[in-house]
């Protein structure tokens, strides 16, 4: 299975990615890659929106802490939205869904802080 | 006046130069022959002419010398030119000596050239009264004569007579030695630095090159290697007629190696020679090798700073070492040591890689009183053995045992030495909490700091409890949940449960919420604690599709009377079974089990014998 990612800007400096596919050891530095140019061009805000994807193992959890945690350094945040079935399972299971939760009413509140 | 001291001294000077270079060529010649026989290429002589044909002047002196000269017959008596050349003059010039004889054998002619080869043949006198039996011959031949090479052809002439032109090629000879000689030096280190080329394991390097000293460098070879901790180890090669040279090794305390070793330890040749054998044989290193005549050369090992160590290369009497010899034995040496420093080298570093590598395989867990554990283990990288799942246990002094089994994000060395750091903190925090939620809660501030350090996505999840015996002599578990799979519960009727555990990743967020769960465990029912590379197993029959929770479920239901060993290894087993091909995650699986009435009989019987094992000993550190 494939992977894609595709970002795009939204309102209010928000930076939308839209993942599609299987997230795992063979694609997460593709995620990984996305974010690290995002953030070098000055996103600080990401919104990583899962709808369209269909697995996500412990790279892509990883993917996802460390996307958090680079952009938490210079008071950003990731959000994760959107999850359904396999995916909002292992988010269940490993708290991300709690931590990583986009939650519209307070979206500066981060996971380093 | 002035021209002819001129001449004169040139004179000299080409005497001079010629006498150097015959004793030269001596030396050539003893090397040559002791590498190699060159007899294919002794035909090539480089025809300068430089050695063989004697000056002008003294052909000259040994004619007028030499009556017998005019004796020289026509030698083309079939033609009658008017004016010849004087041949006998001409025949003084070649670089071949003449030796003719009539058709009774009586010799008629030598010339200059061939009188100071072969002086025993004389004019007038019957060949054979010569006493060369290689004059005997018909065909060419090669022979020595005096020290010197020569090379004999003989050609029929008119008449019955017979003549003989006699070459000394003692010094093309030499060259072609000299030539082969050096080809095989660079032949033999080619070979050295072929086979010396990876080495991996020191004592194998060492062995290897006492062997490859032997022949071409020594009848008996030995190889000392710096000593360590006072000791050092030697290997020797003997020269074995028709074999591979055999090779032993043996220790000697560092305060009784010979002198000359010692000396060449510091980085030096020996300079004293003369003891050097007797030292060797002292230290019982030349075995069958007759001491009296036999000649020694120690030579360093270059290492990285000090000698690595250094090669004792011994001859049997009759073949010294020149200075051709130790250009090879320090040539061979300087090979032998590089590849015995970066075997040393790999070694070391094989030490460190291995101890750590030890350091981070799981430890079984510590036996506890009511507890059956069961475990297994199947890292990504089979090789490595090591990997990012993880599990164990530690006795509380209360009786009890905290226990847990988790998977750090990432694969290989790098989550490996993460779970050495999360190990090695629970090591210590147990001590000071063993409430299994608050226990969580300082593991995850502990390693923090770790990642957030890092700042790659470094984070644990983990299943963290403590088994307590029970009264009924079952088990009570305290659970803490740090987003990792639930366990599952194998009951004593076959039902198996899913145990209700949340819980947020280890290591991400400073307050996690921790998730905690009790469970009572009967007699001879089992909890199971996995890692996520069982359930996301890849295989099937589309070869891709996940394990999945629902088949684990499957898969363990009605084992419940398994031991836990037993069930540990069946989970390992069915997820193997469902891997299509070799490529997944790391595998763990924990397995404990309340051993009940028996245990409880255990417990009473063990805490009989004495104090060893009544008190249950501190574990070691791991």
């Amino acid at each position: 299975m494939t992977f894609t990612v595709t970002s795009a800007q939204r309102d209010q400096g928000v930076t939308c990615l839209r993942l599609a596919g299987e997230l795992d050891l063979s694609t997460a530095g593709g995620l990984t890659a996305e974010i690290d140019r995002l953030v070098a061009d000055g996103h600080r805000e990401l919104l990583l929106d899962l709808t369209e994807l269909t697995f996500c193992d412990s790279t892509g959890i990883a993917a996802f802490v460390r996307g958090d945690n680079l952009v938490a350094a210079d008071g950003g945040w990731l959000r994760l939205t959107g999850a359904t079935g396999r995916v909002a399972r292992v988010l269940q299971v490993t708290g991300l869904a709690e931590v990583l939760r986009h939650d519209t009413a307070d979206p500066t509140r981060s996971v380093g802080s | 006046m002035a021209p002819r001291a001129y001449r004169r001294r040139v004179g000299e000077r080409r005497d001079d130069h010629t006498r150097h270079f015959r004793r030269s060529a001596d030396v050539d010649e003893e090397s040559g022959a002791q590498l190699v026989t060159a007899a294919d290429v002794r035909g090539s002589d480089p025809g300068d002419g430089r050695i063989s044909t004697p000056s002008a002047d003294r052909a000259r002196v040994w004619s007028a010398d030499a009556p017998t000269t005019s004796a020289l017959p026509p030698l083309a008596p079939d033609h009658d030119a008017p004016i010849v050349p004087d041949w006998s003059e001409v025949v003084e010039h070649f670089r071949e000596g003449l030796i003719v004889c009539d058709a009774d054998g009586v010799v008629r002619h030598v010339s200059p050239v061939a009188e100071r080869l072969v002086p025993e043949v004389v004019s007038g006198e019957v060949l054979a009264a010569a006493g060369v039996a290689a004059l005997d011959g018909d065909g060419r031949f090669e022979f020595t004569h005096h020290g010197r090479r020569l090379r004999l052809r003989p050609v029929a002439l008119s008449h019955a007579r017979r003549c003989w032109y006699v070459e000394d090629v003692t010094e093309s000879v030499s060259r072609a030695d000299a030539l082969l000689a050096e080809r095989a030096r660079s032949l033999f280190l080619a070979v050295v630095g072929e086979k010396l080329g990876n080495p991996l394991h020191p004592d194998r390097a060492a062995a290897a090159v006492a062997r490859l000293a032997v022949p071409t460098t020594a009848d008996v070879a030995v190889l000392v290697l710096a000593p360590r901790s006072g000791r050092a180890r030697w290997w020797r090669a003997v020269r074995a007629e028709d074999e591979v040279p055999a090779v032993d090794s043996g220790v000697l305390p560092a305060a009784a190696l010979p002198s000359a070793i010692e000396t060449g330890l510091a980085g030096t040749e020996p300079h004293a020679l003369d003891w050097l054998v007797e030292q060797a044989a002292e230290a019982g290193w030349l075995p069958g090798l007759d001491v009296t005549g036999a000649t020694a050369r120690v030579v360093p090992l270059p290492g990285r700073d000090d000698p690595v160590g250094v090669l004792l290369v011994a001859r049997r009497a009759g073949r010294w070492y020149d200075e051709a010899d130790l250009d090879l034995v320090r040539a061979f040496a300087a090979r032998a040591g590089a590849a015995l420093t970066t075997a040393m080298l790999y070694r070391d570093q094989a030490e460190v890689a291995d101890t750590l590598q030890a350091s981070l395989v799981p430890v079984e867990p510590a036996p506890a009183s009511g507890v059956q554990w069961g475990t297994a283990y199947r890292p990504a990288q089979a090789g490595l053995r090591i990997g990012g799942d993880f599990y164990g246990s530690h006795r509380l002094p209360d009786g009890g045992s905290v226990f847990f089994l988790g998977d750090v994000s990432g694969k290989g060395v790098e989550a490996a030495v993460f779970t050495g750091q999360l190990r090695q903190c629970l090591h210590a925090l147990h001590r000071v909490e063993t409430q299994p939620g608050r226990l969580l809660k300082l593991l995850n501030d502990a390693l923090l700091e770790t990642t957030q350090a890092h700042g790659q996505g470094r984070f644990a999840t983990m299943v963290l409890g403590v088994a307590r015996p029970h009264r009924d002599g079952g088990l009570t578990l305290t659970l803490a949940g740090g987003g990792h799979l639930p366990p599952l519960v194998l009951r004593a009727s076959g039902e198996v449960e899913v145990v209700p555990l949340s819980g947020m990743l280890i290591g991400v967020v400073p307050d996690p919420r921790i998730g905690e769960a009790t469970v009572h465990l009967a007699p001879d029912e089992t909890c199971l604690l996995y890692s996520d590379g069982v359930t996301e197993a890849r295989g099937g029959w589309r070869g891709d599709e996940q394990f999945g929770a629902d088949r684990l479920l499957t898969a363990v239901t009605g084992c419940h009377r398994m031991p836990a060993p037993a069930l540990a290894e069946r989970v390992e087993q069915v997820t193997g079974d469902w891997l299509a091909h070799g490529d997944h995650d790391d595998i763990a699986v924990l397995a404990l089990r309340a051993t009940g009435a028996a245990g409880r009989a255990s417990r009473h019987l063990h805490a009989v014998p004495g104090p060893t094992s009544a008190e249950p000993t501190r574990e070691l550190p791991e």
